[in-house]
């Protein structure tokens, strides 16, 4: 059984200029141990996926599966407990730290609200040897409990926010965006240590990225989203040899590659508003391949086999 | 070829580890160029942000100057029992003694004999109380229902919002006067009416606050990670909504000393005790000829709203985040 499955979500907010679909009819699976990746463009919904996922935000329709418990119906208290299990590592590791809060405090409440330790001066001892565990496993020094997020580097922050996540030992953690927003050293570094903390603590990640270089290197399996919609699925070394949808392949086109001096052909024109949908396939209006039936009829998911699928009339 | 774009992040080999991940990933952490084992800390060298906060204030003119005389009028107020045991209403020499000519009663007397730096003294101590209990009971409704309607938003905040301004809209004065006019007068009454009067602004103000920072990062990771609601808005949000509302109580404190002199001034305050208002509306027959007697509470009045206003102003300056250098 997997981890997590996901069927058909579709997450919908009312806004006063009309319905927003960011996400329509998703559905994917995660397996223990196995690392996806969410690639798209922005807009795409690909962290309203993960917003979704962890009930950050509620979805309009569709099921959330986590370990065999049905997230969208679950009662106050299973969700406490799902709370637990499930963890994000957030994009911007400036905003995502309460200013206010000494690191000892971010990371020693997720603890005290799961009443993780118990209570009295035992409790109190368990959970700063947690805090201390987790806070060393980041590479960062005890020292830095005692310190606020401002005196940290952007790098240190994010170990903190990854710290965070894993205070309470998850199973799942959703990392939005977790490198974008760093120094192209520093985001190897990151890199480096959620691969090591998934082997040390048998993570599960969902991996949400634009960058298709981190998302090659870091997961196991890519679905590429657009306009709401899951286009492309692929494990991640076939995708890379032969990516099907034409969506996935002018995305692949785009990463500028210093081997091939010619210069990449864009995607023509700009993401249509996800308020104001394309009929048909979404992405005909911009795709070299479409014809009269891509503005008619949206195309299923095919199966090319080998765990491969693609929603395109033409491939 | 596929793009080979890992080579622009400088991360990887030709390679692209795929299968049997897990096993893969831990190797590719001791590859020795990237990663380095701890992150060295920058030494330590600014002292904590309260001592910080304070020095900063003691730089600031504007929050001395204001301070200082909040500091008298407050030490005034405190002191008023020892100063003049007796009561201040009491008639203790001639009426109409002018201030600085008779050393017993350096400020002189009133209309009825009664010294005026007792009531002034005593004043102090009416208005700074029931300028704290507003301020304080005005926040207090205030921000919980602003944080209620800010972090839950939709029909809670609608529902929250109408009531404000149905608040708002009333008449400040003319509902003061009826509060105070259907219950008895004291300095108790009269706070909770002023608190009345006051809390819509504060609501408006924590609503907007709490409607900006519900959408911050670090309180969808309070969410993610199963924070209360309670505990999100009391925690995570409120300490950083504090700065304006901490501006706006020095001003309300200085509003709640006005508004209790004003109906003081009209003979609705407490008849039982003595305020620089009540000592004004005792004066103002006089004033032709004993200009003193109002001029010298009023004074008072002016003073010590002066110095709340300035420190609401320095604590603008120096809580505004925009303004804010080092954190």
């Amino acid at each position: 059984m997997s981890l997590l499955s996901i069927s058909e979500l579709s997450t919908h907010f009312r806004l006063p200029s009309g319905a927003l679909r960011a996400l329509d009819g998703v559905s994917l699976d995660l397996e223990a141990g196995e690392t996806l990746g969410i690639v798209g463009e922005s807009g795409c919904g690909k962290s309203t996926l993960g917003k979704s996922i962890l009930r950050l935000v509620e979805p309009s329709a569709g099921a959330i599966s986590f370990d065999g418990e049905d997230i969208t119906t679950i009662s106050q208290r299973g969700l406490a407990l799902f709370r637990r299990r499930a963890q994000m590592v957030f994009q911007d590791p400036f905003a995502s730290l309460n200013p206010r809060h000494s690191i000892r405090k971010i990371l020693t409440a997720p603890l005290i609200v799961h009443g993780i330790g118990g209570s009295g001066k035992v409790g109190k001892a368990e959970r700063n040897r947690r805090v201390e565990d987790i806070v060393r496993r980041v590479g960062l020094e005890v020292e830095a409990l005692d310190r606020y997020p401002h005196e940290f580097s952007g790098g240190q922050r994010q170990r903190i926010g990854i710290a965070r996540a894993l205070v309470l030992q998850p199973d799942l953690v959703i990392c939005d965006e977790p490198v974008s927003a760093l120094d192209l050293s520093i985001q190897a570094q990151t890199l480096n240590l959620l691969g090591r903390m998934k082997a040390d603590l048998g993570l599960s990640y969902i991996f949400i990225s634009h960058d298709l270089s981190v998302v090659r290197y870091f997961t196991d399996r890519v679905m590429v989203m657009y306009l709401g919609r899951v286009v492309e699925s692929a494990p991640t070394r076939q995708l890379w040899s032969t990516p099907r949808h034409p969506y996935t392949r002018a995305l692949m086109d785009a990463v500028p590659d210093p081997a091939r001096r010619r210069h990449a052909a864009p995607i023509r024109g700009d993401l249509p508003s996800p308020q104001n949908l394309p009929t048909g396939c979404r992405f005909h209006p911009r795709c070299p391949l479409a014809t009269e039936l891509c503005t008619k009829v949206e195309p299923p998911l095919k199966d090319f086999g080998n765990g491969q699928s693609a929603a395109c009339h033409h491939v | 070829m596929p793009p080979s774009n890992v080579r622009a992040l400088r991360l990887a080999p030709e390679r692209v580890p795929a299968e049997g991940r897990a096993a893969e990933i831990v190797s590719l952490a001791d590859w020795p160029s990237v990663e380095q084992p701890v992150v060295p800390l920058v030494p330590k060298s600014a002292p904590s942000r309260a001592r910080r906060l304070l020095s900063v204030i003691g730089h600031n003119p504007l929050a001395v100057s204001g301070g200082a005389i909040l500091l008298f009028v407050a030490l005034m107020g405190l002191t008023s029992p020892l100063l003049y045991p007796g009561d201040p209403l009491a008639i203790v020499a001639e009426p109409f003694i002018w201030p600085g000519t008779d050393a017993a009663h350096p400020l002189g007397t009133d209309s009825l004999g009664r010294d005026m730096l007792a009531g002034i003294v005593h004043g102090a101590a009416v208005s700074l109380q029931v300028g704290v209990f507003a301020t304080f009971l005005g926040l207090l409704i205030g921000v919980s229902v602003g944080a209620v309607a800010g972090y839950f938003g939709g029909w809670t905040d609608v529902v929250l919002s109408r009531v404000t301004e149905v608040f708002q809209t009333l008449p400040n004065f003319v509902m003061l006067v009826v509060v105070v006019a259907i219950a008895q007068p004291s300095i108790a009454t009269l706070s909770v009416a002023i608190a009345i009067v006051t809390w819509p602004g504060v609501a408006r103000l924590s609503r907007a606050e709490f409607r900006t920072l519900r959408e911050k990062d670090f309180v969808l990771a309070a969410r993610s990670l199963g924070f209360g609601h309670v505990r999100i808005i009391v925690s995570e949000i409120l300490p950083s909504a504090l700065p304006p509302i901490i501006v706006t109580a020095s001003v309300m404190v200085a509003s709640a000393i006005l508004m209790e002199s004003a109906l003081s001034f009209m003979g609705l305050g407490d008849p039982n005790v003595v305020s620089w208002g009540s000592m004004i509306g005792a004066g103002r027959e006089y004033l032709r000829t004993a200009w003193y007697m109002c001029a010298l509470p009023g004074f008072a009045i002016m003073l010590t709203v002066l110095a709340l206003n300035l420190l609401g102003d320095a604590l603008n300056e120096i809580l505004n985040p925009r303004r804010q250098v080092r954190r």
